[in-house]
């Protein structure tokens, strides 16, 4: 039984989100052991502004970190740092850049998670029905049964669903030790709206791909992410089969006998999607 | 400095005490080096200054110098693959262990051995029983492609280059093993024999007792994982032929084993 000691940790990864990131800090209304910031931008462009969150007292925070990685390391391997560099966590909570809290939202997020029977707490349904990926809480029951994220997925998109096909498999195969998800359905901040309002996830999330990055524009973004977005698509089809969020076939790769948890790093297929930072 | 050389794209190195080696480790690059990365696996801010004061360091060969300071430590094998992840374009990694200097000349031999784009792997020392040294080598992308990453469960530290002697002896990809120069590890040129690695390696352990004796506790519960993982033919290079006896697993096969990596948590 998960004692109620407030979160343990908060992990962020981020590109260019300076300004959501001490918008997402502020929103903090609950207590914190670890809030810790992955520098992806790669370009010392927002070091400075980052380095900035460290040096306020925050009433809730503990302790604010900001790692500055020299490149971006991208989504999926930066939510398994997350983890990694939190090992002994009983769980941790990891939310996108352009999100903000809005109040009590934490603390109910806990609450949910201190049950010992849920494994994921999504703080909504996420467009594909099966549990957001923009601000979720995952627990060491997870990792245990699933793993951790395929970072061949790298730098972003289709890791959430490449999850959502695990936990789906996992669940079919083990019916009785399922991994058990609850939706919160709660109303945050995703970009400028709230996560409520229908307009949000076309229009309003993503911020990466929507705003200028020093020297890249947000149309350029928007093309290195669609081009990740869609060798992602193939990967997760080929990993998962056509109907990866309704009938995630068998086996990863449809090879017999291959644990659910197990990738193989292909780094030709993440070079091909590397963002030149 | 010579225009027409070919720089080293990247030297990582992790640390987790002992700064002063690397200290002398910057000093002794004498080539040209496009990035070298320090990952401070420290993770209680003990070193975060002094090695932050290592950027003060003139040397004309080094174009950036970057430390990245973790909040715990990450451990060896997801340092060494982080070095790979963090420069993932790079034809090649040169990593190296924290208590390693350059002799004059050596990183122009390695950049020169990358030439050949068949090695997958260079040991500047040629290790014990031939087998390559893991105080300093080199990684190429034919390396990556072909055996993998290192195997992450083998956290904290130690066995986790037996692992991947275990996979090339599989799979005898071309290998060069022993240079002309061979680097200082601790206060001496690298050697393959136990007197000179009790008394110049393990330089992490040395700082402290009681580390040292996790770190111990570590090896043993890592070299049980390598019996399971190759067999207990491990230990004289006579792996099976696939991890864990299973036909379906790669060479590279790696899931990741949380409890198992927690029961050889540090502390920090």
């Amino acid at each position: 039984m998960m004692k109620n000691k407030g979160i343990p940790v908060i992990g962020v990864p981020t590109i260019n989100g300076g300004k959501w990131l001490k918008r997402l800090i502020n929103s903090v209304d609950y207590p914190v052991d670890n809030f810790i910031i992955f520098n992806n931008n790669g370009r010392g462009l927002i070091t400075e502004v980052l380095d900035n969150f460290t040096k306020k007292k925050h009433p809730w925070i503990k302790n604010i970190e900001v790692c500055h990685l020299p490149s971006n390391l991208g989504v999926p391997t930066v939510w398994n740092l997350i983890i990694k560099s939190y090992i002994n966590s009983p769980y941790w909570l990891i939310t996108q850049d352009d999100i903000a809290f809005t109040p009590g939202l934490l603390k109910k997020m806990h609450e949910i998670t201190l049950n010992g029977d849920i494994d994921m707490v999504h703080a909504s349904n996420g467009w594909f029905s099966r549990g957001s990926y923009d601000l979720f809480v995952i627990k060491e029951s997870v990792i245990r049964k699933i793993g951790l994220f395929d970072e061949n997925l790298s730098p972003a998109y289709c890791e959430d669903h490449d999850y959502a096909s695990r936990c789906l498999r996992y669940t079919w195969d083990n019916p009785k030790d399922g991994i058990k998800h609850y939706i919160l359905g709660a109303s945050y901040y995703h970009g400028r709206v709230l996560s409520t309002d229908p307009t949000c996830y076309p229009d309003h999330a993503s911020q990466t791909k929507r705003s200028d990055s020093g020297d890249i524009s947000s149309e350029e973004m928007l093309k290195k992410i669609n081009n990740s977005n869609d060798y992602n698509k193939q990967y997760l089809i080929k990993k998962w089969g056509n109907e990866c969020l309704q009938y995630p076939q068998k086996y990863p790769m449809g090879v017999e006998n291959i644990p659910i948890d197990y990738t193989k790093y292909d780094i030709d297929f993440i070079r091909k999607k590397h963002f030149k930072f | 400095m010579e225009n027409n050389l070919i720089p080293i794209p990247i030297i990582g190195v992790p640390i987790v005490n002992g700064v002063h080696w690397v200290d002398r480790l910057i000093k002794s690059i004498d080539y040209p080096v496009d990035n070298l990365l320090i990952i401070n696996n420290n993770g209680k801010g003990e070193i975060d200054s002094q090695l932050d004061d290592l950027k003060k360091i003139d040397n004309k060969f080094i174009k950036k110098l970057h430390i990245i300071h973790f909040p715990s430590n990450l451990g060896v094998a997801s340092s060494w693959n982080l070095i790979i992840k963090l420069y993932l374009m790079k034809p090649y990694w040169v990593i190296c262990s924290h208590d390693v200097a350059f002799t004059p000349g050596l990183l122009e031999e390695i950049a020169i051995a990358t030439l050949d784009k068949e090695v997958a792997m260079i040991h500047p020392h040629e290790g014990q029983f031939n087998l390559g040294s893991y105080d300093l080598f080199i990684i190429t992308e034919k390396g990556v492609k072909d055996v993998g990453l290192f195997d992450e469960n083998l956290y904290p530290a130690y066995a986790e280059d037996s692992d991947f002697i275990m996979r090339l002896n599989n799979i005898q990809p071309k290998m060069i093993k022993g240079l002309k120069n061979i680097h200082l590890h601790g206060d001496e040129i690298a050697k393959a024999d136990d007197e000179h690695y009790k008394k110049n390696g393990m330089q992490t352990k040395k700082e402290n007792e009681e580390l040292a004796m996790l770190l111990n506790q570590s090896n043993e519960i890592n070299g049980e994982y390598l019996s399971k993982k190759w067999g207990d033919g491990w230990r004289m290079v006579q792996p099976h032929w696939n991890p864990f006896c299973n036909a379906e697993y790669p060479q590279s096969y790696i899931t990741w084993d949380l409890d198992f990596v927690r029961s050889k948590y540090l502390g920090f």
